[in-house]
């Protein structure tokens, strides 16, 4: 295992930054790590990258507690990307690379798939740009461990794909990575399991195979019959003499249910991950 | 404990503005020292309120090398020391505000080696900007006197010398212990008083007053004491801020080791 965090708590004073996060990255996987905002996925990544101390519980990456040691083996993206402004790309990266003891020969085959102008000021750079310039310090030296931060807001989908092609090279090459993302399609391209966390307090982790079995479907109804009863069917919207039913259990019964009534059309689709994931933050909220 | 790499980064970041403030200071100090010879003439015409005044700010000089101490060296010492302790401080701080902690602070390198490269910048930078400062002095004093006598002079420059990279470390172990948040202008907040304290304590004859005078860094480096006067420095109060600037330095480097860093 290439992270283990166990109860990890943060309290930046009085104030919750996480309550209690649970979390697993192994060898060679990639995990994708999300939640809304506020739900405590910096303060997690912030503990394992060194920069803020936890209050309690076990935290661990390769076998250590988070430091300049285990760093070595560590390539991070922030989220918010920000280096010196006055250098060039190349300037900046050479100073990393020195650091992390690496050539520049990785790095200007990155630049080259990324399409990034290495004689560029960093203070020119788009947002984009940017974020090309941090997935190259991130990945320089092939690390064995990847924890990035959004790093696909502001590129274009190509680059996406790029970055993404990235990725798998670097798991092919043994790396485990964390992916914290808000964009739920990223997650379905790339990761193996996904660990969802909310006010401070991880949820579940799965397998995207696990969640996606869960069989939520989405039933359109033409004409919009809104009377329709069966356990784990519920109405959700009306719309162009359409109804619309969430729907989990078995397809025979609400097949059944559906023949009852007269219908012109009717269509039952499968939920997205987002869709799964909505439904999994209306529960937690009804739970509480 | 010490990176090169990030210690010429630091270096080349921060060299801009070594060359600014040492350029600046230096240039002042040179007019005011090539301007002796109309000013020597001023000296022997001037109202006995005026002499009276001098006497009190160590008298009318004698030659070129105690005009300078009495004109020139202390307002050097006062932007010197101003340098110093912003210097220090933006040296520590940069990266908190200019938010590259995410980046920097990520690296493969123990935060002890940041804060002890970067304390190895920020007093090369005073010894460079100290020794640019002198050159352009001694150029201007040779430029109006040859044979000038320099051994005091370089005395005092020494010790000068010493009380900058005491403000320095102040500044430097202040960042240390401030938030991201907290403006550079604060560690001007060092040498300010220091200063406002050495200059009252010159001008009154009340004997409490005077002595106040030896809680300033700005004493134990006073250019009359010890280019025109000849009295003993103020060792006690060398000796003081020796040791407060290496405590501060240690408690400096605890806290820094520990602080937290956020966007």
């Amino acid at each position: 295992m290439t992270i283990r965090m166990e109860n990890l708590k943060k309290y930046y004073g009085r104030f919750r930054g996480v309550e209690s996060v649970n979390l697993s990255l192994n060898h060679g996987e990639i995990l994708g790590f999300i939640g809304p905002n506020g739900a405590g996925k910096s303060t997690v990544i912030r503990v394992l990258v060194g920069l803020i101390r936890k209050t309690s519980g076990f935290v661990e990456v390769l076998d250590n507690p988070p430091s300049e040691i285990t760093n070595r083996d560590v390539g991070y993206m922030p989220s918010e990307l920000f280096f010196y402004q006055e250098l060039t790309v190349l300037e900046q990266l050479r100073y990393l690379a020195h650091i992390r003891k690496t050539d520049m020969i990785r790095i200007e085959q990155l630049a080259k798939r990324l399409d990034l102008d290495l004689n560029r000021k960093i203070k020119e750079l788009s947002t984009g740009n940017r974020k090309k310039l941090g997935i190259i310090a991130a990945l320089m030296d092939s690390p064995k461990v990847l924890i990035l931060d959004e790093p696909t807001s502001g590129l274009d989908p190509l680059m996406q794909k790029e970055f993404f092609t990235l990725l798998q090279e670097e798991k092919k090459k043994g790396a485990s990575i964390l992916l914290s993302s808000h964009i739920l399609s990223d997650i379905e391209k790339v990761c193996d399991r996904i660990c969802l966390i909310r006010e401070g307090v991880t949820l579940f982790t799965e397998t995207l195979e696990n969640l996606k079995s869960e069989k939520y479907k989405r039933i359109f109804v033409t004409p919009a019959f809104t009377d329709i009863k069966l356990t784990g069917l519920v109405l959700v919207g009306q719309e162009n003499n359409q109804a619309i039913y969430q729907y989990k259990g078995d397809i025979n019964p609400l097949l059944e249910i559906l023949s009852y009534h007269r219908l012109n059309d009717v269509k039952i689709v499968d939920l997205d991950l987002e869709e799964i994931f909505i439904n999994y933050y209306q529960k937690e909220e009804a739970n509480d | 404990m010490i990176n090169r790499d990030v210690f010429k980064m630091e270096f080349r970041r921060s060299l801009k503005s070594l060359v600014i403030w040492s350029v600046a200071v230096g240039s002042y100090i040179l007019l005011v020292v090539v301007l002796y010879p109309l000013v020597k003439d001023m000296y022997s015409s001037m109202p006995e309120e005026l002499i009276s005044y001098m006497d009190m700010v160590g008298g009318i000089p004698k030659n070129i090398i105690e005009y300078y101490a009495i004109e020139g060296a202390l307002m050097m010492q006062l932007a010197g020391a101003i340098f110093a302790a912003l210097l220090g401080f933006s040296l520590l701080n940069h990266d908190e505000r200019e938010m590259t902690t995410d980046v920097i602070y990520t690296l493969p390198v123990s935060r002890k080696t940041f804060y002890y490269t970067k304390l190895l910048v920020v007093f090369l930078e005073i010894l460079l900007f100290s020794a640019g400062v002198t050159l352009f002095t001694f150029v201007g004093i040779i430029s109006i006197e040859k044979n000038a006598a320099f051994t005091s002079f370089f005395s005092f420059n020494l010790l000068n010398t010493l009380m900058l990279l005491i403000m320095g470390t102040l500044g430097f172990a202040l960042a240390a212990v401030t938030k991201r948040t907290t403006k550079t202008a604060l560690s001007v907040l060092i040498p300010l008083p220091l200063y406002v304290i050495y200059f009252i304590s010159q001008l009154t004859d009340n004997r409490i007053v005077k002595n106040l005078k030896y809680i300033s860094a700005f004493t134990f480096s006073d250019p009359v004491t010890i280019i025109k006067t000849g009295d003993k420095i103020a060792f006690f109060t060398l000796l003081a801020y020796l040791v407060l600037a290496f405590f501060a330095l240690l408690f400096g480097c605890f806290k820094f080791r520990k602080k937290e860093f956020f966007q």
